[in-house]
């Protein structure tokens, strides 16, 4: 189905979800100096902007930074009546939630407390108006421009906004909206493919990469030479999932609590018996890469990395995960018998 | 401007070149471009071929001086910013580098970095220690001239008002460390919070545990902290990370009369103990 | 499809055994649920591990260090090295601890049915061996093996681990034991040295129709099975338990894995040919 709308029609439209939902979507939030662009839930449809990437992803609505876990308050939280509409999320952050649903859907254990946000949050994807200079999604196989993975999928060309439904489901939001005319739709969004540009960086690594060549490959120290390691990349990527439990010492009925972990912090994999499989950088950004381009892919089959080029923009240091790949592709490609597609 | 930063980044990369042929040092530790990106990113070089990379620019935001940590043994060349230089005599002082492993190309008269508010409170703009310098000195008076006092509104503020300040910025705070990982000064094997016997405070982002860890990092600071806005620069979140440490060193001019980093065999200000102190303090 | 929360189910201490002098500081502690539903339905298989939560401190993962055989009650073995090792050795009869699991893929308990054994033991690395020692010793499932033969090492006397059990365990039928120390000592009758250097003469290392479990310090995991590869024995017959650093303990929190492998729910348990196959970080 697809519908197409005008600015006014489009505010009615959200306006009218915020009714019978709690819509979420990208706002500006002055943060000390600067502002910054977070997906946070709305008032007032202009409260919301969609011209730039979000500095944040939507991964707190599904994995927050930290959570009780109680079966019965997530479900309270999170009802069926009442469910979140994520709205103005690009195809990177689409992707992302793929490999949450690998890992925290994985049937063996599935995870009861994401399994209920993600079964009550819908997702309105947003077509990426112009590339920024770390995104390297295209490189990855996932299209900026839409995403099956979302619900609906809104496209901007010049002043009208197309909607269009991805499944059943998401066709009862949109069904009172103006028809949109395929046909016209299509030439436009083929027009927009053909003048997006693509990323100066280039991947041509065949994944999932290699596990014991690049393992063991002398290439890990120089790479992660400048790294501080810190957290900022694996807090921003929408894909990191890493997780520790704590309790909090003022809470009397020690309730047990989840909290983002990283895998480029020291302590990491630390054995209390003070051994540590990973004690230098090197091994820790090779753990990081590796997970996302080769671990990841071989347990589940797409990538754990999606190109939206955060950890890149975030980084204090300006680490950039695509030098990382170049250098791991070049060294490859010297040992032989890898690995690279046309 | 950029006329002035071409230069000075010609003249780093003569003397990178000159290093590495007559194979005074192992590696050159500098300041350059990403291969994706504009940002000024810290790059290590070991080729004489490839110090073209290097270059100077009032976006030189990353803080070079700890990587020397990293290579204590090793023979190394340093692009230094004049707060790194004081980071240097910090580490040198407390015997974590030898000297003559050391060779250090400071920057002189460093108009600051853009977007780090320490550089407008900065009062050392020339290197304290090197061995090469580029760039034109800046004289006292200049460097006096170009002075501001970032934290007026907060100094007149009353305790309420700054609490909530305070809390206000913290909240947002998400644990990441990059301000810590980023501090010169904060190289403990074992931070304090992830100290796990004893066990002081919480990973989590609540904030009486976010405080908790900014308060008792700026308090780790006092005397050590040089104010260069490291800190503030590396948090993803633009939290004021600075105020605290900054309220440190400038307790610490007022009080102590102390810089810390101005000489590589300067005292400590709160790690040594003299038998003349005024205050006996606990030997009462 | 199963849910995991993440929840642990209480569990009372019913007895704590200091096994060793204070220097090692092991205590096996055998613990009883406290919901009788869980208690009748909790099963677990030899090699599989359970995560133990202290209220208000952590958790941290345990292999199972009695047989699942025994049914009235479940035993694990801890060495005081860290903080919530330390909780537990705090702990007192009575006292309650959160039990979660049973996680890990245990032993090949079905592929060693019909085939002889040969346990070698190194310290602490004994008691993730003992659920399974016990479960093929068992009166009721002895018979489904067959010949069996321990080698148990420790460093010195102080630390042997399990005395109690040494009678049962000598007394089997079809089943040999032995102990080894590090150096010799007085009134030690047994053998001495290095678990690895006595395989070849101590015990009767078959080519075929046998299985090898191994469990204890890594340098001895090394040493043990490096010389049991010499002896020509097949590695898909050479069997260990690895130790990780673990959160959650179903492969989601991203600690215990090496290469695309998890420790928690691929392992714990692995044999050589496994462990060849994947990359050095452990």
């Amino acid at each position: 189905m697809l519908k197409v709308m005008n600015e006014k029609e489009l505010k009615q439209f959200i306006d009218k979800l915020n009714n019978d939902y709690k819509v979420a979507a990208p706002v500006k939030k002055q943060q000390g100096k600067q502002e910054i662009l977070e997906y946070d839930y709305i008032e007032e449809f202009e409260e919301i902007h969609l011209e730039e990437q979000p500095d944040k992803s939507p991964k707190e609505f599904f994995l927050p930074q930290n959570e009780v876990l109680d079966p019965e308050a997530i479900a309270k939280s999170n009802p069926e009546e009442n469910k979140t509409i994520i709205f103005g999320v690009r195809s990177c952050d689409i992707e992302a939630l793929r490999v949450f649903d690998d890992v925290f859907l994985d049937d063996t254990y599935v995870d009861p407390y994401y399994e209920k946000r993600r079964d009550n949050t819908i997702i309105i994807g947003y077509s990426c108006p112009h590339r920024e200079p770390t995104c390297f999604c295209d490189q990855l196989g996932i299209s900026p421009h839409e995403n099956k993975l979302a619900d609906l999928y809104l496209y901007k060309f010049d002043d009208k906004y197309w909607i269009k439904s991805i499944n059943e489901d998401s066709e009862k939001l949109i069904k009172d909206l103006a028809d949109g005319d395929e046909d016209l739709f299509d030439e436009k969004l083929k027009n927009k493919k053909d003048n997006f540009g693509e990323s100066d960086f280039k991947f041509n690594m065949e994944t999932p990469i290699p596990e014991e060549k690049a393992f063991n490959a002398p290439i890990w120290d120089d790479i992660a030479e400048k790294c501080l390691g810190c957290g900022v990349c694996t807090y921003y990527c929408p894909t990191c999932f890493c997780f520790n439990f704590f309790f909090d010492e003022d809470d009397k009925e020690n309730q047990k609590y989840r909290s983002w972990d990283s895998c480029m912090f020291s302590l990491f994999t630390k054995h209390a018996s003070g051994h540590n499989p990973r004690e230098t950088q090197g091994q820790r950004w090779r753990q990081r890469l590796m997970h996302k381009f080769s671990y990841h892919p071989q347990n589940y089959g797409g990538l754990s990395c999606v190109g939206c080029g955060r950890c890149v923009k975030k980084c204090p240091v300006t680490l950039d995960i695509r030098e990382a790949l170049k250098s791991t592709e070049e060294y490859l490609k010297d040992e032989g018998g890898a690995v690279v597609e046309d | 401007m950029e006329a002035y930063y071409k230069e000075i980044t010609d003249k780093i990369q003569k003397i990178a070149y000159k290093l590495l042929d007559e194979g005074k040092v192992d590696k050159i530790i500098g300041f350059g471009k990403g291969e994706f990106t504009d940002e000024v990113t810290p790059v290590f070089i070991v080729n004489k071929e490839n110090v073209d990379k290097l270059l100077f620019s009032e976006k030189a935001t990353p803080f070079l001086a700890k990587y020397l940590l990293n290579y204590k043994d090793e023979k190394v060349a340093i692009t230094a910013k004049p707060c790194e230089t004081r980071a240097i005599n910090s580490y040198l002082s407390e015997n974590l580098l030898q000297r003559e492993n050391l060779i250090i190309i400071g920057i002189n008269g460093c108009r600051g970095i853009e977007g780090n508010t320490a550089c407008k409170e900065c009062d050392v703009r020339n290197p304290v220690i090197s061995d090469y310098t580029v760039g034109e000195e800046l004289s006292d008076e200049e460097v006096s001239s170009m002075i501001t006092n970032v934290y007026e509104d907060l100094e007149n503020m009353n305790p309420e008002e700054r609490n909530e300040y305070f809390q206000n910025e913290f909240e947002r705070c998400t644990r990441c460390y990059a301000c810590r990982e980023a501090c010169p000064v904060c190289y403990c094997e074992e931070c304090f919070t992830d100290s796990n016997q004893p066990f002081w405070l919480d990973s989590s982002t609540q904030l009486k545990d976010t405080f908790t860890f900014h308060l008792m990092r700026s308090i780790h600071m006092a005397g050590r902290c040089i104010n260069c806005g490291a800190c503030e620069m590396a948090c993803p979140e633009n939290i004021d990370v600075r105020a605290l440490s900054a309220k440190m060193y400038r307790a610490g001019e007022e009080i102590f009369d102390y810089k810390p980093g101005m000489d590589p065999e300067q005292k400590t200000l709160l790690a040594e103990y003299d038998v003349n102190d005024q205050e006996k303090g606990f030997l009462d | 499809m199963k849910t995991e929360t993440l929840l642990d189910h209480k569990a009372e201490i019913i007895k704590i055994t200091q096994e060793t002098g204070v220097n090692l500081n092991i205590k096996t502690f055998r613990y009883r649920f406290l919901d009788e539903e869980i208690r009748k339905n909790f099963t677990f298989r030899p090699g599989q591990f359970m995560m133990v939560t202290i209220d208000g401190i952590g958790e941290a993962p345990f292999g199972f260090a009695s047989s699942p055989t025994q049914k009235d009650y479940i035993e694990l073995s801890v060495k005081n090295v860290g903080l919530v090792t330390n909780a537990i050795h705090n702990l007192k009869v009575g006292d309650i601890i959160g039990v979660r699991g049973p996680y890990g893929n245990g032993f090949p308990v079905e592929e060693t049915i019909g085939k002889n054994i040969v346990f070698i033991g190194g310290g602490i690395g004994l008691a993730p061996l003992r659920s399974l020692i016990n479960y093929v010793l068992d009166e009721e499932k002895r018979k489904q093996f067959g010949n069996v033969q321990l080698l148990n090492a420790f460093r010195s006397p102080d630390d042997l681990i399990f005395k109690y059990d040494y009678d049962k365990w000598e007394n089997s039928p079809d089943t040999i034991v032995k102990y080894t120390i590090d150096e010799p000592c007085e009134k030690w009758d047994y053998c001495v040295g290095f678990p690895h250097t006595l395989l070849k003469d101590e015990l009767n290392c078959e080519l075929q129709n046998t299985k090898y479990f191994t469990c204890g310090p890594p340098i001895m995991i090394k040493f043990v099975t490096e010389e049991l590869k010499n002896l020509n024995i097949d590695p898909a017959d050479i069997i260990t338990t690895l130790e990780m650093r673990m959160s959650c303990g179903v492969g989601k929190c991203g600690k215990c894995n090496i290469g695309h492998y998890y420790v928690c729910k691929d392992g714990p348990v692995f044999t050589l040919e496994q462990l060849g196959e994947m990359p050095d970080e452990y």
